[in-house]
């Protein structure tokens, strides 16, 4: 049971993961591109 | 559900305590603050946690490249010392002819008696998963090749990339993703450190013991032994890994340039030469009038030992481009020691570019001795010598710092601090997940939402600081509330799934 925890818990952490790519991917095509301030 | 914080367990406290007695929301304010920060340093920990994982392995891979390149190329570098040395315009010709698709872009002279010269060509990355080049390696004494490698497949050439990009070239066809994931970790992992030290701050009565506070609680065999372990050695690395996550930030795409624009801007960034290069006379300028059809650089002998024949009576057509020896001596005499990197010129009014830094062919110099030249390539003439010295004052600051979170400044002893501050970071890592599987949470068993004006206040106050001092991470604070409030909020299931829904 606890492998199966962790499991869930891995899961999410790569879920959050591949959401703050997606929102860097919003981020960069929205902001960063345009913002010459910013990086 | 409690906390076992170093002032004893916290009780729970009901939602919206805020509401009764001043005194007592006085006291629930400062609960409810911190059961606020603990969910915040829950989500943040559950996010940074995999990369700072593979942040902090691919580091001591790094940490560990002196040792690991003597043990992997260790016989390939070594020579045996001879009475006569070949040219290195002579060994740089036998590399051009085994590698003529190759172009050569660099060369370490032998930083030692018993060492090879390493020439690094640029192979358009083929061959291996990474864009890295190849290095060859030549026997000064024969000129012959004694070896070559891939650079796609070394070691601490797959960690740095890891480090800095996690090799999102490869699976996202960029590297800026991996880039940006990086820094927007290292940006939640500061936010990471400030909650964590508001958790760990001793309260109460039991706060004024050093048990629980800086001394961890081994004998207890409750939660408590694991929360010591964790928060104890967070805080006694905290200054250290700020200063791992601070410098690595200068190498991040938004934040690095940001940052380089600020100290640039208050005059105490890098000499103009180190941006810029420094250009080479153009063919015209040494065929033309007043100018010197041949070169006869009266170059004094290598300062080098056994070298110092590389120079003897060289001469050469300027407009033809100076022989390598005469670059290496021109370098010599400047007063380089073995174990610079001169960088080949880019195109024909480009100069040659010797450079000394802390990361060099030569483990664990100083970065106070850090120190870059530029060289004509027609005349081997110096064209500027840029030393440390004359670095800005941020400048100086920032080469320091990344030459010690190299773990190159003091030679071992700056590897061993960066080893520890690593473990202790992994530590900390995996005495979280065992609090967590500990507290065998339903599902994923985040702190619960705490709903209170102090609370939002308190936080809001810390993320909003930070968020603008990082501003990726600025943007993503942003994002979240945008999510959670457009697509949480509407979607229960994934909000269950996330542990947000209450």
């Amino acid at each position: 049971m606890t492998a199966l925890r962790l499991l869930r818990l891995a899961a999410t952490s790569l879920a959050f993961m591949a959401m703050s790519l997606g929102a860097i991917w919003v981020a960069e095509q929205l902001v960063l591109q345009h913002v010459s301030w910013i990086g | 559900m409690s906390v076992a914080g170093p002032g004893g367990p916290l009780p729970e406290q009901p939602a919206g305590s805020e509401t009764e007695g001043a005194d007592r929301a006085a006291v629930e304010g400062r609960s409810a603050l911190y059961r606020a920060v603990w969910r915040w340093h829950f989500y943040i920990g559950i996010f940074v946690i995999p990369v700072l994982i593979l942040l902090s392995l691919s580091g001591l891979v790094y940490l560990l490249k002196p040792q690991i390149d003597g043990l992997v190329y260790g016989d390939t570098r070594t020579v045996q010392p001879a009475d006569s040395v070949v040219s290195y315009q002579e060994q740089l010709e036998h590399v051009q002819a085994r590698f003529p698709d190759e172009p050569v872009v660099a060369v370490v002279p032998p930083v030692a008696e018993d060492r090879a010269t390493e020439f690094y060509l640029d192979n358009g990355g083929t061959g291996g998963f990474l864009p890295a080049g190849r290095t060859v390696y030549v026997d000064p004494y024969t000129g012959d090749i004694v070896g070559s490698k891939n650079n796609a497949f070394d070691p601490s050439q797959i960690a740095v990339q890891v480090h800095g990009s996690l090799i999102s070239a490869a699976w996202l066809g960029d590297e800026k993703w991996g880039d940006r994931l990086v820094e927007l970790v290292a940006s939640f992992t500061v936010l990471l450190l400030v909650t964590g030290v508001f958790l760990w701050w001793p309260r109460g009565r039991a706060g004024r013991s050093l048990r629980g506070t800086l001394i961890p609680r081994l004998d207890v065999k409750t939660r408590a032994r694991w929360r010591d372990m964790h928060a104890i050695t967070g805080i006694v690395f905290v200054p250290a890994l700020a200063f791992f996550l601070l410098t690595g930030l200068a190498w991040a795409g938004v934040w690095g340039p940001s940052y380089g624009k600020v100290i640039n801007a208050i005059g105490a960034s890098y000499p103009a030469e180190i941006f810029d290069g420094v250009p080479s006379q153009t063919v015209g300028d040494v065929n033309g009038e007043g100018g010197r059809s041949w070169a006869q650089s009266a170059l004094p002998a290598l300062p080098s030992g056994g070298h110092a024949n590389h120079s003897q009576g060289l001469a050469w057509n300027a407009a033809d481009g100076a022989p390598l020896d005469a670059i290496v001596a021109s370098v010599e005499t400047m007063g380089f020691q073995p174990g610079y990197t001169i960088f080949f010129p880019a195109d024909e009014t480009d100069s040659y570019n010797a450079a000394q830094f802390p990361d060099g062919p030569r483990a664990n110099q100083s970065a106070f001795d850090e120190r870059y030249a530029y060289i004509d390539q027609y005349t081997a003439e110096p064209l500027a010598d840029v030393p440390f010295s004359q670095f800005g004052l941020m400048a100086k600051a920032t080469d320091w710092g990344i030459s010690l979170h190299e773990g190159r400044e003091w030679g071992i002893l700056s590897q061993i601090l960066m080893g520890v501050a690593t473990l202790s970071l992994l530590v900390s890592i995996g005495t979280a997940v065992v609090m967590w599987v500990k507290r065998r949470p339903a599902g994923l068993g985040a702190p619960r939402r705490v709903y209170s004006r102090s609370a939002l206040v308190g936080l809001l106050t810390i993320t909003t600081t930070l968020g603008m001092l990082f501003p990726l991470m600025g943007m993503a604070l942003v994002s979240i509330i945008v999510f959670d409030y457009a697509v949480l909020r509407r979607l229960p299931p994934l909000a269950r799934a996330l542990g947000v829904a209450q």
